[in-house]
């Protein structure tokens, strides 16, 4: 993304989400894009209405109430480009994540190798991985073979062999997703996508188009050490927009009047993280999180370095999948004294059978913040456990999702955040209320100066300043001091003890020095903290200091562990 | 704003798919009466496969030589220990299958093996009539009658004439209920929070249960049950809504469908309760958005299971006692009660197709 300065046009972009479908007008005022408004509409892809475009014309709608502006013309499409008149808009852009996740089967050579790669590419997209077969396999082929019609992938993501380099390896697995597709019926056998050694493009092409569709990417693996994720992921998202197609063929009458070719939001996502962490600290990573209905993107950069992973959990449709999944002792955790572990049970479960429900009650709310802390904190081990997160921690931690964002106050929102995400160091939490990333993302690529000058502006909220010590000393014991200094106020000395949580008021825009001393009981260094004085910045929320440790150990006595959970809540809301 | 259905209507007009899991024959035509139990369509799931390497087991060093000694066409079928390849000469080698089975394919010296298949019927589960065919996949079935759809469902299906165990729309099914006379029919009640009801129900056996609604503790032992298990309203104790209670109690002693299926993917369906019988008029919902008037149901806490009336929609945003803002309706409840609900907790109860 290239923050050159170009020609202003109004922008309009789409996201169409597994349950909602957003849209966004942008515009120039005062020679700065601003959001101008927002409409949001159930989507429509699935019965009975059974047409994205429904869902569209409803939230584009909405934003002609708003603005007053004309935006579809009598015929009920959108008009694109601008008429005389200021009706439509000069450009129109769509992101998309609805529709069930695609079954993947993933085959590749090494397993520590181009296997690994075909796994992670096949992270970055809606799909679910139902097979991976390498060519060190310790079933029998037989075997393989059997465990790959069982499984009924939609797509063969085939990655394996190095740049001109020995071709016999990806000629043997070749010949063994022939033989697998052969197995299947015609019209269910699975899309090939190919992204391993480029001289064998036509021979694989040859072979395997006489069965099913194939698709060929540039090498993910030109090199043994060498990695083309990102290149190879955006080749990838434009399949998986035209498997998309195939499936809801109502998204292809509207795609023509794109600017830009249909951009799967979690794609939007990692493009902006992308960009955030190439002009951001180069030590420190950024890290966007963006909270779905029926999937969950985590978006992890470091100078550029994009770490993308798609999962099929989510707080609306997809939230039964996590369900089933989490052990529940694990969500009941994180629930205040207050509330019944099976009221809380019965609770989950409702929304799974109700997804788009919304909580009423105080209980009701707390209790899916705890699904949401336990959810967050799953996905987080998850990649800590692949080692997909930044070590040095991260600068900025971007939130986005109605679900997430919507799921309380900015108070238990951050403290919702702090618990599943667990960050080490010093970042800022920045919330995008208005679920902007995807839109900004699909239009990053022709218009690079809408989504950064969006970035810089109100729309998003700086939540607060978060600084996260490491360390394993004794709860109470006074690990390190903060010396903070407000312009133009003196300095507030602040022992801090472990397993506490401190919260200092700082409202949005003001600055403050700030500056830790540990103790022999603690290592900040070991956080990415220094000894040197650093500049913090206020948000909603204020500053926090979070001394509970990583991770996070509530204790496994129920009565102790509702009483710490009350003095956290309790320190969070007082200061 | 777009309203979600309750789907609860005492005559109306549906088409069901039934579809096979992987391509197979359909065994009816369009136009055809089917009944329950009528085979509609019928597959062969392959099971194992065998890939043999010529190339590697004679140690050819170009796979093109292997044609020549393979000795078997794609489409035969093999008995056990068939010769699959062989060299010829005075100490031939020969490669012989280790299971019968059927050639699937042959290329590059690779010969590929099917060699078990099982074989799986489709039924047709609705009575009614074949309104399309799916060629290889299924049919559409078209069917008639009272249909309630139920919030969740344990995966099974089953029949049965329609038996209220409780008085009331609230009331638990207790022991008593399940003497004798309850064998093979569908028990109806409000709620079950004793596990050990849904075992002793498997004992008489019982055709299915259809509850309002059942805590979720009892859900994995609900899909362990051998008879299919409905949840009209949900998870935990609130009971049955009113709308589905009349509607079942009226057709109390009827033969009904129980399809505790749910289907996710492109053409999703929620499990459900039909009882089927000739309806003149299509009897299905116009309106898609909420609005005054329409009678609904309350699907999440505190009021779960119970029903009202829209007075109106409140513009804007409405805060809620927990502090989120969102589009709320006034709704005028059974009891005369007027309540703010957000309208994402509503169904419209009726129908819509």
């Amino acid at each position: 993304m290239n923050a050159t300065t170009l020609e202003p046009l109004s922008i309009m972009a789409i996201d169409i989400g597994s349950t909602y479908t957003r849209a966004f007008l942008f515009d120039i005022v005062e020679e700065t894009y601003h959001l101008v408004a927002s409409g949001i509409a159930r989507s429509t892809y699935d019965p009975p209405l059974s047409d994205v475009n429904i869902g569209i014309l409803n939230s584009v709608h909405q934003l002609e109430q708003i603005t007053g502006r004309i935006l579809r013309s009598q015929k009920n499409t959108l008009i694109v480009p601008s008429q005389a008149g200021s009706e439509g808009v000069d450009r129109f852009y769509i992101s998309h994540s609805f529709g069930p996740f695609l079954k993947i089967a993933t085959f590749g050579l090494s397993s520590d190798v181009s296997l690994k790669s075909a796994n992670k590419l096949a992270a970055t997209t809606y799909g679910t991985i139902v097979e991976s077969v390498g060519i060190d396999d310790r079933r029998t082929i037989n075997e393989q073979i059997d465990a790959v019609v069982r499984a009924a992938p939609e797509v063969i993501l085939f990655a394996g062999g190095t740049d001109n380099g020995s071709s016999r390896a990806v000629k043997k697995m070749s010949n063994l997703i022939a033989s697998i597709l052969q197995l299947l019926p015609q019209d269910q056998r699975p899309m090939v996508v190919f992204s391993g050694n480029q001289s064998m493009i036509k021979s694989i092409k040859d072979q395997l188009s006489q069965y099913t569709k194939v698709a060929t990417t540039a090498n993910i693996r030109p090199q043994m050490d060498d990695e083309k994720l990102i290149e190879v992921t955006n080749e990838l998202a434009d399949i998986f927009t035209g498997l998309r197609g195939e499936q809801y063929t109502s998204i292809k009458k509207i795609t023509p009047q794109c600017s830009d070719n249909p951009c799967p939001s979690a794609i939007g996502v990692g493009r902006i993280t992308q960009f955030l962490s190439e002009v951001g600290d180069p030590e420190k990573g950024i890290l966007a999180v963006d909270l779905g209905s029926g999937s969950t993107t985590i978006a992890s950069a470091c100078s550029g370095e994009l770490n993308l992973h798609v999962y099929p959990v989510g707080m609306g449709s997809a939230f039964g999948k996590f369900i089933e999944s989490a052990p529940f002792d694990q969500i009941a955790r994180w629930l205040p004294a207050n509330i019944h572990p099976e009221t809380a049970r019965d609770h989950l479960w409702q929304k799974t059978a109700f997804p788009l429900s919304i909580p009423e009650t105080v209980e009701g709310l707390v209790i899916e913040q705890a699904a949401v802390r336990q959810l967050l904190n799953t996905l987080m081990t998850n990649l800590r456990e692949k080692g997909l997160l930044v070590p040095n921690g991260y600068d900025t931690i971007l939130c986005s999702g109605t679900t997430l964002t919507q799921l309380g106050t900015p108070d238990q929102l951050l403290m919702m955040l702090i618990d599943g995400l667990q960050p080490v160091g010093l970042s800022t939490f920045v919330l995008d209320q208005h679920s902007l990333l995807p839109s900004l993302g699909a239009a990053a690529c022709i218009s690079p100066l809408m989504p950064v000058q969006l970035l810089e502006s109100s729309a998003f909220t700086n939540l607060a300043t978060v600084v996260s010590v490491k360390s394993d000393a004794k709860p109470g014991t006074t690990i390190m001091k903060a010396r903070i200094q407000l312009s133009g106020e003196p300095v507030q000395s602040i022992t801090i003890k472990q397993g506490t949580l401190t919260r200092i008021p700082m409202k949005p825009g003001i600055k403050a020095a700030m500056q830790l001393t540990a103790t022999r009981q603690s290592n900040i260094e070991a956080s990415g903290l220094t000894d040197s004085a650093f500049r913090v910045n206020g948000g909603i929320c204020g500053l926090v200091i979070d001394a509970r440790g990583r991770p996070i150990k509530l204790p496994t006595d129920q009565v102790k562990r509702e009483q710490q959970l009350r003095t956290w809540a309790e320190a969070f809301q007082t200061q | 704003m777009l309203a979600s259905f309750a789907q609860i209507s005492p005559a109306i007009k549906v088409h069901r798919n039934r579809v096979l899991p992987i391509n197979g024959t359909v065994t009816v035509r369009r136009g055809q009466k089917v009944n329950e139990k009528d085979i509609v369509a019928e597959a062969t799931l392959p099971a194992h496969h065998i890939l043999i390497d010529v190339v590697q087991a004679f140690g050819l060093a170009d796979p093109k030589l292997a044609a020549s000694y393979i000795k078997r066409n794609a489409g035969e079928t093999l008995g056990e220990h068939d010769i699959i390849a062989e060299t010829g000469g005075v100490f031939s080698r020969i490669i012989r299958t280790p299971k019968p089975g059927k050639v699937i394919s042959i290329r590059d010296g690779l010969v590929l093996i099917e060699t078990e298949a099982n074989s799986i019927s489709l039924n047709a589960l609705y009575p009614g009539t074949i309104v399309d065919v799916l060629p290889d996949h299924g049919v559409v079935i078209e069917t008639s009658g009272a249909i309630l759809e139920a919030a969740w469902g344990n995966g099974l299906t089953g029949s049965g004439p329609i038996i209220c165990k409780t008085d009331s729309r609230v009331d638990e099914i207790v022991f008593s209920s399940l003497e004798v006379t309850a064998r093979g029919s569908v028990l109806v009640g409000g709620t079950c929070s004793q596990p050990d009801i849904l075992a002793q129900a498997a004992m008489l056996p019982v055709a299915g249960l259809v509850l309002g609604t059942m805590p979720a503790f009892m859900r994995d032992l609900a899909i362990k049950q051998p008879y299919p298990i409905l949840l009209l309203d949900g998870f935990g104790t609130a009971g049955m809504n009113s709308a589905s209670w009349k509607l079942l109690f009226s057709l109390a002693n009827k033969e009904c469908i129980v399809n505790a299926e749910t289907i996710t993917g492109l053409m999703p369906q929620k499990p459900e309760i039909i009882v089927c019988e000739p309806v003149e008029d299509q009897n299905s919902a116009s309106a898609k958005m909420f609005t005054s008037g329409q009678l609904v149901r309350i699907h999440a806490d505190p009021y779960i299971g119970q029903t009202g009336k829209i007075e109106r929609i409140l513009p804007g945003t409405v805060t809620l006692p927990n502090g989120l803002k969102v589009a709320a309706a006034s709704i005028i409840m059974d009891n005369n009660e007027r309540k703010t609900i957000p309208v994402a907790n509503l169904d419209v109860i009726g129908f819509t197709n």
